[in-house]
């Protein structure tokens, strides 16, 4: 496999430690090893894209250097010359590449002193959204409104991939009127503490007397509870059973019921659905048992959402009887869910108007008018005075700095037309808080840098810091640290560092990372046929959101090293999960670290059912899609892709031929061979996990049962397969090394934790800083690994380097 | 309450796909020619491909004997050419569905490192036209806000997916109070555009040469967003056309396919004959969930890659047909004669492929090429090189031409590719 074999950047640093000062005599070596062997097939009459007589040799033209230094990867990684041709006198190679990585380099170093190394760059979706909920204390979706990132083959927040038009300038102005709408709550007092009251409502009413034809009678009342037998979105929906949800804000829903006539594990679950926006959530799921459970969860409602009380797992009757038709539903035998009491109190705010709209409008009281039906400001100076609080007390939060008088003047200005043509006082306040929302200084990280050289200002650190680990802008506590200009001092950074981390901010930081690196973010990018793996659900599917999660987050907190992300001896699961995986005595439905065996093929990330689940297509697996995820993903070391005009494999699934047979061509045809030796081992090993991550040893395939639709709700309410052709997990790594299983191949990976621990801190890097690791930054990353022995660094540590290194101090 | 909607109300609800005579009352429209009909482009992509052995004939020209899938446009013959043997160079992308972003666009290698989109022929066209329409273009979806249609600077421009907004967009007034609180946001919008120009400017004096691009195109982006909002103001001042047709109900569950596909393809006709835009666009998405059909059991996108499973592609035949019967039943509507004889389809080239050519290998060669009525001589079906590829951007060049876009070239194009 190509990543154990010594990965030639590793030598960069050793190689610029020696370096001479002759360069002029190297350039004549880089000349001689051309001619000695590239110049044969990369002349002018080349068939391939690069003709090295062409190519110029001013490495400060930027697209000159840039094919120089992808020159440079392909030779020093050995894939050039191709090993088909004579192999290049390696004196002559070491110093020709040593001229080019210092040439290289030097030239790289001096463009990032010169310009700096990263652009301005705009606030991502995502991050504009936790901007606005934290500038204006909402919660509701803000990046929904605003255009999808391109896809570039890198974090949504790499400047120079970034794209910007009209479309999002409207988007903005969109975006930043709904949050005010939201921020501005004046109406009556919505604040409430009611029963959903599902077994007296009028609409439940039908549902006990229809026949199953018309929707009815799959639930029952008992007394003053209800009891159900399917999850379903209709029966028990709130706004239908008589509950409005008055404004947008945060309510506590406290849920109490059992399972009823359980024979296993039970899930009680509670789902959000909003009809307009087309979305469905699962809120919370609780494993349930024939105790009466009391439970509660704080979630974000909108008036037009509604929720509903569900199922989740549930066994049909001893007699595999359903409940549409085993009726009347009182004497059905199958498993259930017994609802007793569902209670709602909010929105959760300590006064009203709501602290957000106070704090916008700081020196303002609010009086109660028309007996409570809205309320009024009362102004205690001029309505311009006000406006220019609101302004002064808004910008610097946004522009993350000291805002000046003539700023604040300007703002303020904007809101005099509409003042003076009576639209009244808060009408005309949005105009200049809109501005503020839009402005390119909210927008846009300056990365300012101290007159004196190119490290970043405080604030401008202040600023990094922040969208690093929270994704927002800084807190009060850094920007006076920052104002005070000691931030930049080692110790206070490193104590901020520790704040931050345990700030529940950070989870944005591990949720989004991970969404990006790991893929995390296209779970749904492909649906599994439901009949073939019945057992994959929300539940399931959150759970195992959850693992990679909170096992990341682990490490960090922990410090724990990098070799964890490829084997580690524990995992984090809940009773769904660890079902799933087939882990005994794992209870209730919290996340946990869980010790596995010393034989288990659990542990790292590539054992968890999410990563199967995003590298899975569909129905099936492919090694192709799991392999270049272990090199592309894990190990940063991207293939090539294909070249043009090669042919796709088109899969034939009908039982005959496994997935194997098909890449057969892979290793058997040499244009193949160059890249998939590397790319096919990996995902290989990783063919023992399923399309959702169970651990399997046949393939599964259709029966060809009659499909008809099933229950929702209902455990395995569909299920068709039987075992199809043996899995084979076994392969030979590119660098020779055979392996039986993915524990044997995790012990080979294991010999490229220094490469992980590469790949983590480069991505750290571009994440944090907004631009990609380049030639002259892979020297530092290079000291950062080279402070352990073998990579061996901890998470937790990364974090602080990558704090501490140039790149994420200087522009 | 996700209760299926039988295709029956759908029709009904939409009101639209019935008759058109009504259209023909409507209000003059502002800024159109009155007397020469405008020219009017749809471009329409079915995401998942249309299985090739169903679609493409053996035989070539005018005489090819029809395939299983040309059957259901058997009345159109005359009206469309299929092309084979087209397709955009270099699409190799990250993932394999990854040119569903670049089938109007041609733009190479998408989403691998440093990919930037740019923009998509029907927004070339529509940027042509801006000002003669009170929507340069209109943009569908069939069930998520993704859509195929780029502006110049390569980004999405989001798909309307709920006819009832679409319909409420081009034709309802709204309320006084609503018109009012339009019209003071719209001039809220304007003043606030005009100070951030103004941070842009001063901002831009402040920092080094490579920060500038970035707040140069923040500019130019909000002098673009600026001249729209003048627009969209102008525009508010004119009454919308009446047309008389009840807002069509939406249907939510994203299992209705079909439903949904053939809602969204009801408005396209009175879109068009309102002349409140010349460029539709729209898309015909994986809806991510068994299709509501007959026969079908599983997903649309499971089923595209059918393995050579004979259960599985005649399920996906199944899908596919119903695709193409709402494609079939939109060139009815577009071809009914108006009392003055004159037919819509006449006036709108009609585009309909996909930006897979194999979707069980998601192979983006090859693509499934159909273009219907814009005044062609149609009846075709015409094969290029199926081992070496003729550029599609060349058709779109010749779509484009005749939108009076005054343009040799689009994207990858190596010429003009004559539909005649």
């Amino acid at each position: 496999m190509r990543v154990a074999r010594r990965p030639a950047r590793i030598g960069f640093v050793f190689l610029a430690t020696l370096l001479g000062n002759c360069l002029a005599s190297r350039a004549d070596e880089l000349e001689r090893l051309i001619q000695a062997s590239c110049i044969d097939c990369h002349d002018e009459n080349t068939e391939t894209r690069l003709d090295l007589t062409k190519l110029g040799r001013n490495f400060k033209e930027p697209d000159t250097f840039q094919k120089w230094v992808k020159l440079m990867d392909r030779v020093a990684t050995g894939e050039m010359p191709p090993e088909s041709e004579p192999r290049p006198n390696p004196t002559l190679q070491a110093e020709a590449l040593k001229f080019l990585n210092r040439t290289l380099t030097d030239v790289n170093r001096e463009q990032q002193q010169k310009k700096g190394r990263v652009p301005s760059r705009r606030l991502s979706r995502q991050e504009y959204e936790h901007t606005l909920h934290d500038l204006l204390g909402i919660g509701g979706g803000i990046a929904r409104y605003l255009p999808p990132e391109t896809k570039s083959g890198s974090f949504d927040v790499v400047s120079v991939t970034q794209d910007m038009s009209s479309v999002h300038v409207k988007a903005i102005l969109k975006a930043a009127d709904i949050a005010l709408d939201e921020a501005i709550q004046i109406g009556p007092n919505p604040q409430m503490r009611r029963e959903l009251d599902y077994p007296n409502s009028k609409y439940m009413q039908m549902w006990f007397e229809r026949p199953v034809r018309n929707g009815g009678g799959t639930l029952f009342r008992d007394n003053n509870d209800l009891i159900i037998f399917r999850g379903d979105n209709y029966n028990l929906r709130s706004d239908a059973n008589g509950l409005r949800i008055p404004i947008a804000g945060d309510y506590r829903i406290h849920v109490m019921g059992s399972a009823y006539q359980p024979r296993s594990s039970v899930t009680m679950s509670l789902r959000r659905q909003n009809d307009t926006l087309g979305e469905s959530e699962l809120f919370a799921a609780w494993d349930v048992d024939q105790e009466i459970r009391s439970v509660s969860t704080i979630k974000y409602l909108r008036p037009d959402d509604y929720f509903y009380v569900s199922a989740d797992e549930l066994e049909p009757a001893p007699d595999g009887q359903v409940i549409y038709n085993s009726q009347p539903a009182r004497q059905f035998k199958g498993e259930g869910v017994r609802i007793r009491k569902v209670m709602i109190e909010g929105p959760l705010e300590s006064t009203w108007p709501p602290s957000r709209t106070r704090e916008l409008f700081p020196g303002i009281q609010w009086k109660a008018k028309a007996g409570g039906r809205y309320y009024e400001p009362v102004t205690t100076k001029s309505h311009d005075e006000h406006i220019r609080d609101a302004v002064a007390s808004l910008a610097p939060r946004a522009y993350r700095r000291p805002v000046t008088e003539q700023e604040i003047s300007e703002l303020t200005q904007r809101a005099i037309p509409s003042l003076r043509a009576n639209h009244g006082f808060l009408a005309s306040a949005r105009i200049p808080l809109k501005a503020i929302l839009v402005s390119p200084e909210t927008l846009f990280l300056m990365n300012e840098t101290s007159p004196a050289g190119a490290s970043l200002t405080d604030q401008a650190l202040a600023s990094r810091l922040s969208y690093f680990l929270w994704r927002s802008p800084p807190d009060q506590e850094l920007i006076q640290l920052a104002d005070k200009g000691i931030l930049s001092d080692q110790n206070i950074l490193d104590q901020q560092i520790s704040r931050m981390l345990s700030d529940e901010r950070s989870d944005r930081f591990i949720n989004e990372f991970l969404d990006q690196w790991l893929d995390l973010e296209s779970i749904d990018a492909t649906t599994p046929d439901a009949y073939l793996f019945p057992e994959y659900d929300d539940v399931l599917r959150r759970a195992m959101l959850a693992e990679t999660r909170l096992f990341f987050k682990h490490l960090i907190e922990e410090n724990l090293s990098v070799a964890n992300l490829i084997d580690s001896d524990f995992t984090f699961l809940n009773r769904k999960l660890a079902e799933h995986y087939g882990i005994p005595n794992v209870h209730g439905e919290a996340m946990r670290k869980v010790a596995l065996d010393a034989d288990s093929v659990r542990g790292g990330i590539l054992t968890h059912a999410s990563i199967a689940k995003v590298t899975a297509n569909g129905s099936v697996t492919t090694p192709v899609k799991r392999g270049s995820f272990v090199i592309s993903n894990l190990l940063g070391l991207p293939p090539n892709p294909p070249p043009p005009g090669v042919g796709s494999i088109d899969p034939d699934t009908r039982g005959a031929t496994t997935i194997r047979d098909t890449l057969k061509k892979h290793q058997s045809e040499q244009t193949c061979a160059a890249c998939h030796s590397k790319i096919d081992p990996p995902g290989f090993a990783m063919e023992c996990f399923d399309p959702v991550g169970s651990y399997r040893e046949h393939y599964r395939v259709s029966k060809g049962i009659v499909r008809t639709g099933g229950v929702a709700g209902l455990r395995f309410s569909h299920k068709d397969y039987r075992d199809g052709q043996k899995v084979d997990c076994s392969g030979i790594t590119s660098d020779g090394r055979k392996f039986s299983d993915i524990r044997d191949f995790k012990t080979h990976l294991l010999h490229s934790k220094k490469q992980v621990a590469r790949n983590l801190i480069s991505n750290l890097i571009s994440y944090s800083t907004g631009a990609e690791i380049q030639v002259a930054d892979r020297e530092v990353v290079e000291q950062i690994l080279d402070q352990t022995d073998d990579g061996d660094l901890g998470l937790r540590e990364i974090i602080y380097q990558v704090v501490h290194c140039r790149m994420f101090r200087e522009q | 309450m996700h209760s299926p909607i039988s295709r029956r109300t759908v029709l009904q609800a939409s009101g639209v796909a019935l008759s058109l005579p009504f259209l023909e009352v409507m209000n003059p429209t502002f800024g159109s020619e009155q007397n020469e009909q405008p020219k009017r482009m749809v471009m329409i992509c079915s995401a998942l491909g249309l299985l090739p052995e169903a679609l493409f004939p053996d035989t070539t020209g005018t005489n090819y004997e029809s395939t299983e899938y040309l059957n259901l446009l058997k009345k159109h013959r005359s009206d469309f050419t299929l092309y084979s043997g087209l397709s955009h160079p270099d699409q190799t992308g990250k993932e394999p569905h990854d040119t569903e972003m670049t089938f109007l666009t041609a733009a190479i290698n998408p989403g691998l490192g440093g990919f930037k989109n740019t923009i998509s022929v029907d927004q070339m066209a529509a940027m042509h036209l801006a000002q003669e329409t009170r929507f340069p273009s209109i943009v569908l979806g069939s069930n998520t806000r993704e859509s195929q249609s780029y502006d110049s600077n390569g980004v999405m421009l989001p798909a309307d997916c709920r006819p009832s907004k679409v319909f409420s967009k081009l034709f309802l007034a709204g309320t006084a109070a609503e018109q009012r609180k339009q019209k003071q946001r719209l001039a809220e919008g304007r003043s606030i555009l005009d100070a951030v120009g103004d941070q842009t400017k001063s901002l831009n004096r402040r920092v080094s040469g490579s920060d500038r691009k970035q707040l140069d195109e923040y500019f130019e982006a909000i002098r673009a967003a600026e001249k729209d909002l003048a627009i969209s103001d102008e525009w508010l001042a004119r009454p919308k056309p009446k047309v008389d047709a009840k807002v069509p109900t939406d249907i939510l569950d994203s299992s209705e396919l079909i439903g949904k596909t053939e809602a969204l393809f009801n408005l396209i006709p009175l879109i068009l004959q309102t002349d409140s835009t010349r460029v539709v666009s729209f898309m015909i998405q994986d809806h991510s969930s068994v299709p509501n059909i007959a026969g079908v059991k599983a997903g649309h996108h499971p089923l595209s890659h059918h393995g050579q499973d004979p259960a599985k592609i005649a399920q996906l035949k199944i899908i596919e047909s119903g695709i193409l019967t709402t494609f079939s039943n939109f060139l009815s509507q577009l071809g009914q004669r108006s009392e003055a004889g004159t037919r819509l389809l006449d006036d709108t080239a009609v585009l309909f492929g996909s930006n897979l050519g194999n979707a069980n290998a998601h192979d983006p060669k090859n693509l499934p090429i159909l273009v219907a009525g814009g005044g062609y001589q149609h009846g075709r079906y015409v094969a290029h090189n199926r081992h070496d590829n003729t550029p599609l951007s060349n058709l779109f060049v010749t779509l484009l031409q005749r939108m009076d876009v005054e343009t040799d070239r689009f994207a990858t194009s190596t010429g003009a590719l004559a539909i005649t």
